[in-house]
């Protein structure tokens, strides 16, 4: 990467004195020491969701998906709400390291690999959903348009759940190649640290031979930018052609051309809202504040309230149009979200996405990390919502108000979506012990940014 | 440099490279030696030994053999055997029809059954019945379910051990001497109107003299009958004709729902009811009732009044008729409130106006009442005209005075033998306390059921009979009209039709067939001059499914001028009316599953009964729909949910009788709460009407389960209503077609046919008869009232009905709604797997097995007319399934369904005419909603062909496609509902 020239007067992204062996020790601690308590606590939670929630969805898939609330007019509600919840948290990770690594954001490097984590454990997650949600989930390999002896059959291309197929499966291949690629040279690091022959052998294998020669900085770091640059539209695309699962339906309030900017934005929104969350726990309990610090979390803040106005706009225009359209149908949609049977989905969704974030421009507030970590779970609350109501209202009373129906979860779509929640904590839990999550040279790179000495620096 | 050239040089240069050795040893080898000695004879030998040839062969035979024994366990065989003698007319997969009678009610309408491979599988309306015309109501269309209910009875039971036929006819006629000897032997029925069977019951009665018949029926127009022995001095049986008529007034009676012959009433009021067809003789329907019913759903005027207060109307009817037409009546005095008194004046002067030319019904079961009625109608001129009286002598119907007559004599002790045969007053006797006291001390009862009921419970001997479906019977059905009810299939368990027991019984060997035969012979082929042979008679009225021999009588009965004694009280305090739900009726089909979840075409309530409630009583109760209330009238008390109907008469409870059954089959058993107990003998007759009655708010709620709980149309552009003007074309309509819209997609390219449907908003009176047919064509399941709570009905088609105006007195729409068939079909474009796809002929087809189950298509459909299988739903009842269509797949799990269009029948009208070289067309077949709609509001043909029925309505009339703003183009038009106001 290029040069960039540091001034002084800038906050350095790392505090306290820290040496690069410091770092090292600092981010392996925890994968060296033995696990704590705590850890184990949390993993047995999480563990214990992800099997209750297994064990729900091998239920629902051996019952039927009647076991779920839907009925004849609410054909979605829950499962693609957590499909688009998961999907939308799983952009912050591709965001943070791809446009920012593109816009030289340096605050990044300390939350990159953990928010990239984040992302394939909630893409995994998101992933569960358009497969079970299916009447017949062992024939969902139908979805995907390979040769076969059925004439050959070949899928829908007009359909956006085949867009979705596409779009999602890119996104998680790039991402977990993005990911490994960033790990190769921490994984050196480990290999170089571990004490573990085993350990040694293992990091060695997947560091695929890491020699941190120049010349091996200079490709990895070409192949970041690379890579970088497929994942950037991708940011774009996946949630945009998700949101055309909505847009390109006829029915009232999924039928927009806003979806896809408002969609993104949301994503972004949530995105972030999950990685203020996972790194306000972790930097706690890993004692990680030296590294990801109030600077850190004031950055994403800023992003947080941008996209946060964003969706607010979104919301706000969907109204606007809805008059100004003088459809009808149109019309009804959202006076009966902000009035109908859900309306108390819209008002959580609205205080938790619009009302309350805006005293993230309390600066005393936006200082207080108990705060930060409320917000940040409020904003997913919201988001969560915002996802239900536009699916779930949009159906439930659309053309003939003969079909209007109402629609209320069953305890195997809570369990399945608790089950999701159990996933990625238990993936996120393992991640924290057995990779280094902060990514180690990166940060190195960025040690002097904004300190006295640290005239100029590589980042790397 | 060519190929082989090429590699000839490489020969060469290999040949002349030098030779390097490798090591020591190898340097040694000689230059052509380049294998160790020995190693090439080695080689060859190997290769060239006899003994590997055999040992190739021994491990080729072994691959061979152990894969072929390993596929050698034993695997079941599912064998699908044809006939080895094919049967006589059958051709497997080939459809017989017979011509038939319906056994479903009273009404008797004319049927073709279809039979595949032995099985009756499907009814269908008989289009030559004289009286039914080709409808059958939703009742009919179920009873083809009923005679697959696994419930029935097996065999013959004597107290209650399974025995024979031949012992039963042993022991019996024994019994029933002993018995005659003791006291009277009472025979209880529905009401017979078969000749035949009456004759059987004659000669039954000339063995057993002490023997009574006494028809039952829980609705049973006895005060109807009894009213014309005292206006005109007959014993009649009143037969309707709307094909004159102008003004309809009906007064409490359901005639398009449950009253009398509905589908014969449907026939014919579309017909008078067609605009464009009668211009401005368009029948002109009055309904004053209580209860909002099908009937009163159609209406131009409903007037609600309070139950008790039909009388009051009636006389104030009959008073402003009188005194327009100049004679002087005897009637009461009646006083009235200025708006409704000038609401019936006006009726009376349209039904003045229209006189010769009208006709005036009455539901009540007040023989006051029904004397009334025929005084108005003989004031009007219509006696003999729209009210043609039929001698009653073919047919035994239930008088409720006798009855009660019977049950006292039972209670005293007077009867010492009781044959039940289908009439169930277990369970429909107003006092089950009385019922049960009564039979208690009936020495010898004898149950003739086809199915377990309350009355059979009780029963002695068990002598099951057959289904209708599987028996022979005829049916007078006035003016010289017959019916013929023919076997569809051999009894499918040991049963036997009830007539044949009695003619054992009476010591007669001749079984029921030979003896219909040989009435037919004696009574009815003499009748006629068309036929000389009595074969060629009875061919032909087998074939037919009846027969019309003539000879009504025209001959106009004496008016004879009657004191009337009407009840003109008003209500105070609440009124209770108990009425027949048109998929349950009476109770009698209370076991058949798809009459139980048949949406009722005004609650839209399935499988349950209900207390309704005007929004006015109910917001004065502070009760809401599914509250739970004690309805109690002396010392007879129901708790039942509340279900608030706009549009019901003020200060009324209505309850649906025929629910609460505790004895029958696992579908019926505890669905609703037995409301008969209400029902009074009053006046010499069952008054279901009754005055005074509370009601309590008790505690809890209880879900109803309905398929649609939106009433109103928010304001949409869904049923275009046009006025009478308008349709008749001499006013431009306010809805105008609109212009092509431009589309996206490209467009299918046309085929051959172009499938689509018109819906005539204005003949379709919501009675739901389609539903059941499609039911039964395309196997759609029944779900259970859980999963309806659930909003998971199946049903292909449905009936939107909607609200508008005054809830206190609301105009009611019907719409059908089915898959539209959408040109731009929106659940074809999100499929990911392409599950659901057009044909060429414009029909949107959904693929079973190849859909994955996203519920995109459903999601995206406007209409919502897409339904998904949640579960397995079962048709694993071995006997329920022998129902299914075998043209039809059962759909598993997991995957979505729609209405097809019947491609199934349009694909055998495309096959037949194919066989005989010819275009398919008109005519070739029938989809079931339109075959089955009594009142042809369904047309289904081919759009590209400008002479097909479904184009001349398209082009004539004021069609319009449903969201046609969506530009999604639907195969379906409906016509715009007219009305005929005063």
């Amino acid at each position: 990467m290029s040069h960039t020239p540091i001034s002084s007067t800038r906050k350095p992204l790392v505090i306290g004195d820290k040496s690069y062996g410091d770092v090292t020790q600092d981010v392996l601690r925890p994968i060296e020491a033995r696990p704590t308590k705590g850890w184990f606590v949390c993993l047995m939670v999480a563990a214990t969701c992800l099997v209750f929630g297994a064990a729900t969805v091998w239920y629902q898939i051996a019952t039927g998906i009647g076991t779920w609330g839907l009925n004849k007019t609410v054909g979605w509600a829950w499962d693609i709400t957590n499909f688009v919840f998961w999907v939308g948290i799983g952009h912050a990770g591709t965001l943070i390291s791809a446009i920012l690594l593109l816009f030289r954001q340096k605050w990044r490097t300390s939350i990159n690999r953990a928010a990239e984590a984040m992302t394939i454990f909630a893409v995994i997650c998101a992933a569960i959903f358009p497969v079970i949600h299916m009447g017949r989930p062992w024939l969902a390999f139908w979805v995907f348009p390979y040769p076969n002896t059925r004439g050959p059959l070949w899928v829908n291309f007009r359909s956006p759940l085949l867009w979705d197929v596409f779009a999602i499966s890119t996104y998680f291949t790039i991402s977990l190649v993005f990911w490994f690629i960033g790990l190769i040279p921490d994984l050196a690091t480990m290999r170089d640290h571990s004490s573990s022959a085993f350990k040694r052998k293992l990091c060695g294998v997947f560091s695929l031979g890491w020699n941190g020669s120049a010349r091996t900085w200079a490709r990895y770091e070409t192949l970041c930018l690379i890579l970088a640059g497929l994942a950037t539209p991708l940011v774009v695309s996946v949630h945009s052609i998700v949101s055309m699962d909505f847009a390109t339906a006829v029915i009232p309030g999924w039928h927009a051309t806003l979806f896809p900017p408002y969609f993104v934005a949301g994503a972004v929104f949530s995105g972030f809202a999950m990685v203020l969350t996972l790194m306000i726990l972790t930097r706690k309990v890993m004692k990680l504040d030296s590294y990801i610090t109030d600077g850190h979390l004031q950055m994403m803040c800023k992003v947080l309230q941008l996209t946060g106005l964003m969706v607010a706009l979104a919301y706000s225009t969907e109204f606007f149009m809805a008059w100004y359209s003088g459809n009808a149908y149109e019309r009804f949609v959202f006076i009966n979200r902000a009035t109908g049977p859900f309306a108390w989905a819209f008002w959580t969704m609205v205080t938790c996405n619009v009302v309350l974030p805006q005293l993230l421009w309390i600066k005393r507030l936006r200082l207080n990390v108990l705060f930060l970590l409320g917000m940040s779970i409020v904003v997913n609350i919201g988001m969560w919502f915002e996802r239900f109501v536009i699916i779930t209202t949009s159906i439930h009373r659309d053309y003939l108000p003969s079909s209007w129906a109402d629609y209320a979860p069953t305890w195997v779509e809570k369990a399945t979506f608790l089950g999701t929640f159990g996933l990625f904590f238990t993936c996120f839990l393992l991640f924290l012990r057995f990779l280094p999550m902060i990514a180690i040279s990166e940060v190195k790179g960025v040690l002097h940014y904004g300190k006295a000495h640290g005239k100029e620096v590589t980042h790397g | 440099m060519p190929l082989l050239e090429w590699m000839g040089t490489m020969d060469d240069k290999i040949k002349d490279a030098p030779k390097y050795w490798q090591s020591i040893d190898s340097q040694n080898v000689s230059g052509t030696d380049e294998f160790p000695s020995g190693f090439v004879e080695e080689l060859f030998e190997v290769v060239n030994a006899k003994k590997s040839r055999r040992e190739f062969l021994t491990v080729l035979g072994f691959s061979v053999a152990i894969p072929a024994l390993t596929s050698c366990n034993k695997i079941p065989v599912t064998k699908a055997l044809g006939f080895l003698n094919r049967e006589e007319g059958t051709v497997p997969g080939v459809a017989n029809w017979y011509a038939s009678t319906c056994g479903g009610c009273e009404a008797a309408c004319g049927l073709l059954v279809k039979t595949r491979e032995g099985r009756p599988i499907k009814v269908e309306g008989n289009p030559d019945s004289p009286h039914s015309r080709g409808g059958v109501c939703a009742v009919g269309q179920a009873t083809v379910l009923s005679l697959y209910d696994s419930a029935r009875f097996v065999q013959p039971l004597a107290e209650g051990k399974p025995t024979t036929w031949a012992e039963i006819d042993g022991q019996i006629p024994g019994l029933l001497r002993t018995a005659s000897a003791k006291g009277k032997i009472v025979l209880i029925t529905g009401r017979v109107s078969s000749p035949s069977t009456l004759a059987v019951i004659a000669r039954f009665r000339e063995k057993y003299p002490n023997c009574e018949h006494v028809p039952f029926e829980p609705f049973s127009y006895s005060a109807l009958f009894e009213s014309f022995e005292k206006t005109h001095g007959v014993r009649a049986i009143p037969e309707y004709s709307l094909s004159d008529v102008e003004t309809l007034v009906s007064i409490g009676a359901d005639f398009l729902g449950s009253w009398y012959g509905p589908v014969a009433f449907a026939k014919a009021y579309s017909v008078q009811r067609d605009v464009s067809k009668r211009k401005g003789a368009m029948l002109r329907h009055v309904q004053v009732e209580a209860l909002m019913s099908v009937a009163g759903s159609n209406a131009d005027l409903r007037v609600p009044v309070a139950a008790g207060e039909e009388a009051l109307v009636l006389a104030t009817l009959l008073q402003e008729v009188s005194k327009l037409s100049g004679r002087s009546i005897e009637s009461p005095a009646v006083q009235m409130d200025g708006r409704l008194l000038a609401t019936v004046r006006t009726v009376a002067a349209d039904l003045w106006k229209a006189k010769g030319k009208s006709l005036v019904l009455s539901g009540s079961n007040r023989v006051d009442d029904q004397m009334a009625v025929n005084t108005i109608n003989e004031l009007l001129g219509n006696i003999g005209r729209s009210v043609k009286l039929m001698p009653a002598g073919e047919v035994a119907v239930a008088a409720d005075g006798r009855f009660e007559n019977l049950v006292s004599d039972m209670v005293g002790g007077k009867v010492s033998a009781l044959l039940s045969v289908d009439a169930n007053p277990g369970h429909a006797y107003y006092s089950t306390e009385r019922w049960q006291n009564g039979v208690s001390k009936v020495p010898l009862h004898i149950s003739l059921a086809e199915a377990p009921n309350e009355t059979s419970k009780s029963a002695h001997y068990i002598c099951p009979g057959n289904h209708f479906l599987e028996s022979w019977n005829d049916h007078s059905l006035g003016g010289g009209k017959y019916g013929l009810t023919q076997p569809t299939i051999q009894p499918l368990r040991a049963t036997r039709m009830f007539q044949e027991s009695l003619l054992r019984w009476a010591g007669e060997t001749l079984d029921y067939y030979d003896f219909i035969r040989s009435h037919w012979k004696a009574q009815i082929f003499a009748r006629q001059k068309r036929q000389l042979l009595f074969e060629g008679f009875w061919s032909q009225a087998v074939h037919d499914g009846g027969i019309d021999v003539g000879g009504a009588s025209n001959a106009k009965p004496v008016f004879k001028n009657p004191r009337l004694v009407l009840d003109t009280g008003k209500s105070e305090g609440l009124d209770l009316i108990l009425y027949q739900k048109t998929g349950i009726r009476d109770g009698r089909h209370a076991n058949n599953p798809w009459l139980h979840e048949l949406p009722d075409p005004i609650t839209k309530v399935t499988w349950d009964n209900y207390a309704q409630l005007s929004p006015e009583t109910a917001s004065k109760n502070g009760v809401k729909t599914g509250d739970l209330i004690s309805v109690q009238k002396g010392n007879i008390k129901l708790t039942l949910p509340v279900l608030v109907q706009p549009g019901l008469g003020g200060n009324t409870v209505a309850i649906a009788v025929g629910y609460g059954r505790t004895e029958c089959g696992k579908a019926g058993l505890g669905v609703g709460k037995n409301a008969y107990p209400f029902v009074a003998f009053v006046g010499g007759n069952y008054q279901r009407i009754q005055r005074g009655v509370q009601i309590t708010k008790a505690s809890g709620h209880y879900e109803l389960a309905l398929t649609q709980t939106h009433h109103v149309m928010e304001g949409r552009d869904l049923v275009r209503e046009i006025s009478k003007a308008e349709a008749l074309g001499t006013k431009t309509a306010a809805h105008s077609t609109e212009k092509e819209h431009p589309s996206m997609w490209p467009e299918h390219k046309p085929g051959e046919n172009r499938w689509g449907m018109a819906i005539d908003l204005s003949k379709c009176t919501g009675c739901s008869a389609c539903v059941i047919s499609c039911q039964a064509e395309n196997n759609v399941p029944v779900v259970g009232r859980e999963e309806v709570l659930k909003r998971r009905e199946m049903h292909w088609i449905r009936l939107d009905r909607y609200y508008s105006g005054n809830e206190s007195n609301p105009s009611v729409v019907h719409q059908p709604i089915l898959c539209q068939h959408c040109e731009n079909a929106p659940c074809e474009t999100v499929c990911p797997v392409l599950a659901t796809v057009h044909s060429s002929d414009g029909l949107n087809q959904q693929v079973y097995n190849r859909c994955v189950g996203t519920r995109y298509c459903a999601n995206n459909c406007p209409y919502k007319v897409r339904r998904f299988n949640w579960f397995d739903y079962s048709h694993d009842d071995a006997w329920g399934r022998m129902a299914l269509n075998p043209d039809i797949v059962v759909r598993s799990r997991g995957v979505m369904e729609k209405c097809s269009f019947c491609i199934q029948r349009i694909q055998e009208g495309r096959l037949k005419a194919k066989k005989e070289g010819r275009k398919v067309a008109e005519g070739d077949f029938k989809v079931a909603c339109q075959q089955s709609c009594p009142s042809d509001a369904i047309v289904f043909g081919d759009l590209a062909d400008p002479n097909s029925e479904v184009s001349k309505l398209l082009e004539h009339q004021k069609g319009y496609q449903l969201l046609e703003e969506l530009n999604v183009r639907p195969r379906v038009s409906f016509l715009p509902k007219v009305r005929n106001p005063l």
